[in-house]
């Protein structure tokens, strides 16, 4: 029950060593009696030493550890947060801004592009040709089989991206007669509006090869395009706001790779 | 008390304050009560705990183990008591320590027996010493601490401490109180 006697016998040895007088046992003793002072019991702990033993130095280690760990806290909170704010303007963003703003982009050439219809070897075409196949446009009707093999041929875009395009073209004319290439035309003229916006937020590389396409068929089309009664003056308006609209688009998609980088962050 | 307290059961309460309160408290109060009654303390249990409650918050910032700790504690308990003995100079209308109304007992037989003594005989031993002969003795022998950790608590060199031990030693021996003590 004592604090380690031996201990307390060898210090006393070792201050009887010290001082010469080792063989002192009366001395011996009386320093093992002063050494038993060390034995009392400990006190019973007042008010304030109690209340710090059992409860309110939790709190004050709560205080400490809150302290010490308040920057990790803080940290976490805020990485967090960031997280939470990047994904959401990221989501909001690509909800936004990429429908309506392309629409809003494509909206005031659309008209045009009825004209220049029979020149999209739009991708989706095929799937958007069964829906409104009624509404069928007799004005467009002579056009498509002379007009339809044109992007193929006068078209100058490299031919991985004409390829594709050519053959989804190609099959939908073999497919119908002459009435029903007509609905596949027309209705692929207001398509293409929405289109591009699905092609766009997905791949990259969809994305230049669709406005491509109503582009060069225009300086190209001329002589597929007088059937449809537009002047040329109006044909290069539509150009010109055409490429206003590529660059628009262009501008775009490079807010969108901006964008893109900072999405996996959280 | 035991000193159950090692280095690694010191180590394996970190964090645990409730747990390592406890323990500090149980394995020194004893000895700085002790320490503070031998040295005269006018009221040693109210300054133990005076002594801890400045020790247990400061807990954490304490190196050097089991060691550290106890040099840490006593050197708490050393300013104490001067603080105490300054405070009795200034209101000297304190009692003195009277044995018979020392009821503190230690659970061992032995122990007892040998307190049953101790206490008066043991502080009237001291009481032929210097202050510092005193001081040294108290700090090595119920306190446990090395020369250089009362050297440091002192704030002598080791050499000094060694010199007003084997001083203290040898006035213990030349005295008559002594012999009287150790052989009633």
């Amino acid at each position: 029950m004592t604090y380690k006697d031996l201990d307390r016998g060898q210090i006393v040895d070792e201050l009887l060593l010290d001082a010469g007088l080792s063989d002192a046992s009366d001395v011996r003793q009386a320093l093992l009696a002063m050494g038993q002072l060390a034995d009392a019991a400990a006190p019973a702990p007042g008010a304030e030493l109690a209340a710090m033993l059992a409860g309110p130095h939790d709190e004050v280690s709560k205080r400490r550890w809150r302290h010490k760990h308040r920057t990790a806290v803080v940290s976490v909170a805020v990485v967090a947060a960031m997280g939470l704010g990047a994904s959401g303007v990221a989501a909001a963003s690509s909800g936004f801004t990429r429908s309506p703003s392309f629409e809003a982009l494509l909206g005031t050439v659309a008209p045009h592009r009825a004209a220049a219809a029979p020149a999209l070897p739009a991708p989706d075409a095929p799937k958007v040709s069964t829906a409104p196949a009624p509404s069928v446009d007799p004005a467009a009707i002579p056009q498509p089989s002379p007009v339809q093999p044109t992007p193929a041929t006068m078209i100058p875009i490299p031919a991985q991206q004409q390829a594709p395009a050519a053959s989804q073209a190609v099959p939908q004319t073999p497919a119908g007669t002459a009435p029903a290439t007509a609905t596949a035309v027309v209705p692929s003229a207001n398509p293409p509006v929405p289109q591009p916006a699905k092609a766009v937020p997905g791949a990259m590389p969809a994305a230049p090869t669709t406005p491509a396409p109503w582009l060069r068929p225009g300086p190209a089309g001329p002589s597929a395009l007088p059937g449809n009664g537009l002047s040329v003056a109006s044909e290069k308006e539509a150009l010109a706001q055409l490429k206003a609209a590529e660059e628009k688009l262009k501008q775009w998609k490079k807010q969108l790779k901006r964008q893109d980088p900072a999405q996996p962050r959280p | 008390m035991t000193d159950a307290l090692t280095d690694e059961a010191l180590h394996a309460l970190q964090g645990n304050n409730a747990e390592l309160f406890s323990a500090v408290y149980q394995a020194y109060a004893g000895q700085v009560l002790g320490y503070l009654t031998a040295k005269g303390v006018p009221d040693p249990e109210a300054t133990t705990q005076d002594v801890f409650l400045a020790v247990l918050p400061r807990l954490d910032e304490i190196n050097g183990g089991v060691n550290g700790l106890r040099t840490f504690i006593f050197s708490v308990a050393h300013a104490r008591m001067v603080d105490e003995h300054r405070k009795e100079s200034r209101t000297p209308d304190q009692h003195e320590f009277e044995p018979e109304r020392d009821a503190r007992e230690a659970s061992s037989a032995e122990a007892e027996a040998m307190l049953r003594l101790a206490p008066y005989e043991v502080m009237a031993l001291l009481e032929h010493l210097g202050e510092e002969q005193r001081e040294v003795l108290t700090l090595r022998i119920v306190a446990g601490l090395t020369v250089e950790q009362v050297a440091g608590i002192m704030g002598k060199t080791a050499g000094a401490v060694k010199q007003l031990q084997r001083r203290a030693l040898i006035t213990l021996r030349e005295h008559s109180a002594v012999k009287e003590y150790v052989s009633p």
